[in-house]
């Protein structure tokens, strides 16, 4: 594998959102004999995104957060009812990529999508009609979930996969079949469980050292273990643990740091933007 | 395939089990933006065998409850186990003491089928040492296999589902079954996926009613829905998922009734031994 000098990537929060614990990390509350009815636990997690600065690709988005007015109406209210989204106005992409990278919309080149849930791809819309807005990689197999399940009935809303992400004006996606290097040191790979093809990445960065960036197929250092522990929101148990195994197996290989997505406890310890990891 | 003359079936309930509610299905209550720290619920669900008659073959029993030891108390098993899913037994409610129930011992049975070896389902075969049965153990070489590689590893118990020691009852001669088959004439093996690797459950063409007995690749009548509910303690959620599928085929294709493994609402309205089903 490549590792390619000058690849460096910073870690953009783009808010947090509440929810019960269980759809992230099963089991945690879970009653015993002698305490048979403990309370939910009710967490919060970040949500973030990627910039990879590459030496020739440019500035590669992996994810992009949640579009305009995710917080407010856009989104069905059932939704907000479980998953209380935290953010403002300030939290969205395009105004952090502003104030902690100096750096316009226009300045991006390309976006990965790990998947097309609201809170990974929604923020692609601002990229309508720009560059980056024309070299959108998603996995074929998770777009052709998510426009299944979006086009369905006419809620046009798929579990956490929504329409009008899908259909955003002047944007074209790029399909990934397989495991590939995208970019001289930027490999994508598919991870089964949290949906049935959420792309990874995994980052070669200038320094030598490798990053995986699994995204939602693992949720948190709880979830990655060991023991590794399935997520409530899960669409395929088995898939999750054969993910786990793929991850561990390039985890060694590369000697790599593992980027958790929603890991209140991770967020803490890292650096994120302006900061670059070399 | 016909209905059987003389072909009967009654239900041995052996004990009681409880636990959160969480582990027979995902996620009962979340915590929401108003609601955030619901209490879990705690319940509790019978455990089950089934005495089959059978006009050529004599009787057989499908599972056979827990192992003396595994009651709460008795020892048998961890502290954390026992909080988990603490085993609540009368002492007429061993699986050899609900046959003595309907009249029949450990000497007059035939075979003694096990849908899969978690520790709530296979207590009977400590009862069966010497006996004609003990040669004919009947299990799904997939879930027989999966539990002895885990428990295995490294001679341990996997927490509230394979123990060691199970694997170890001496005296004992297993068939391996692999795929759907005829087992006898009316009775059917039929391989379920979800709970784990492959289930054996039972399509029992009795002389007036066939009986689907689905053992833990379904809970309960909830969990069958429709809609579908899939367990919070799960091995493949996809296999669940197509489990019920072909559940619901061939209850269609006989008129079946189906009898859930641990439901308190449908146990409540069946006869148990030593009335026999025809």
């Amino acid at each position: 594998m490549t590792t390619m000098s000058g690849i460096k990537f910073s870690i953009i929060e783009l808010g947090e959102v509440d929810n019960d614990q269980a759809w992230n990390v099963t089991g945690m509350a879970l009653g015993t004999k002698d305490n048979p009815n403990p309370p939910a636990v009710w967490w919060r997690v970040p949500m973030i995104a990627i910039l990879v600065q590459h030496p020739e690709a440019g500035n590669i988005l992996y994810d992009s957060g949640n579009y305009l007015n995710n917080n407010i109406d856009r989104l069905p209210q059932a939704l907000q009812e479980d998953f209380p989204n935290l953010m403002t106005r300030k939290d969205y992409l395009d105004v952090q990529l502003k104030e902690k990278l100096n750096m316009s919309l226009d300045e991006i080149d390309a976006i990965i999508i790990s998947h097309a849930h609201f809170d990974h791809l929604g923020g692609v819309g601002f990229f309508s009609g720009k560059k980056a807005g024309q070299n959108v990689y998603i996995s074929r197999k998770e777009f052709e979930t998510a426009l299944l399940a979006t086009h369905q009935n006419p809620s046009g809303l798929g579990g956490a996969y929504f329409k009008g992400d899908l259909e955003f004006p002047d944007i074209e996606f790029k399909l990934v079949d397989e495991d590939t290097e995208l970019f001289p040191g930027i490999e994508v790979i598919h991870l089964v469980g949290h949906t049935p093809a959420t792309l990874g990445m995994v980052l070669h960065c200038g320094s030598g050292q490798t990053y995986i960036f699994p995204s939602d197929a693992v949720y948190t250092s709880l979830n990655y273990g060991p023991p590794a522990i399935a997520p409530g929101l899960v669409a395929d148990t088995l898939g999750f643990s054969n993910t786990i195994r793929k991850l561990n197996k390039l985890e060694k290989k590369y000697n790599a740091k593992v980027v958790f997505p929603h890991d209140p406890i991770q967020i803490k310890q890292m650096k994120t933007a302006p900061y670059f990891y070399e | 395939m016909k209905n059987v003359k003389g072909l009967e079936i009654s239900i041995l309930h052996t004990g009681w089990i409880e636990n959160d509610k969480a582990i027979n299905f995902l996620l009962p209550k979340t915590g929401t933006k108003s609601n955030p720290t619901p209490l879990a619920e705690w319940w509790r669900v019978p455990s089950i065998a089934v005495l089959i008659k059978h006009p050529e073959a004599g009787y057989i029993i499908f599972d056979g409850g827990s192992r003396r030891g595994d009651e709460v108390g008795g020892g048998g098993r961890s502290r954390r186990d026992e909080q988990i899913a603490p085993l609540y037994i009368e002492e007429d409610q061993w699986a050899d003491k609900q046959l003595e129930k309907c009249g029949v011992t450990v000497q007059d049975l035939s075979a003694v089928i096990i849908s899969h070896f978690h520790w709530d389902h296979i207590g009977i075969l400590e009862c069966i040492q010497g006996t004609k049965a003990a040669q004919n153990v009947y299990v799904s070489k997939k879930d027989f296999g999966y539990g002895l590689v885990e428990t295995h590893i490294k001679k341990s118990d996997v927490p509230t589902t394979y123990f060691y020691r199970n694997f170890e009852i001496p005296g004992l001669t297993y068939h391996y079954v692999e795929e759907d088959m005829e087992f006898l004439p009316g009775i059917e093996f039929i391989m379920l996926e979800g709970h784990t690797p492959g289930i054996i459950g039972l399509v029992i063409h009795a002389e007036e009613q066939t009986y689907i007995l689905p053992s833990d690749a379904i809970y309960t009548a909830k969990n069958y829905g429709p809609p579908a509910i899939v367990p919070g303690l799960i091995y493949d959620s996809l296999g669940f998922f197509r489990s019920v599928e072909k559940l619901r085929k061939i209850e269609k294709e006989y008129h079946a009734k189906i009898i859930f493994p641990h439901d308190p609402d449908q146990l409540a309205g069946l006869k148990t031994a030593p009335y026999f089903y025809k």
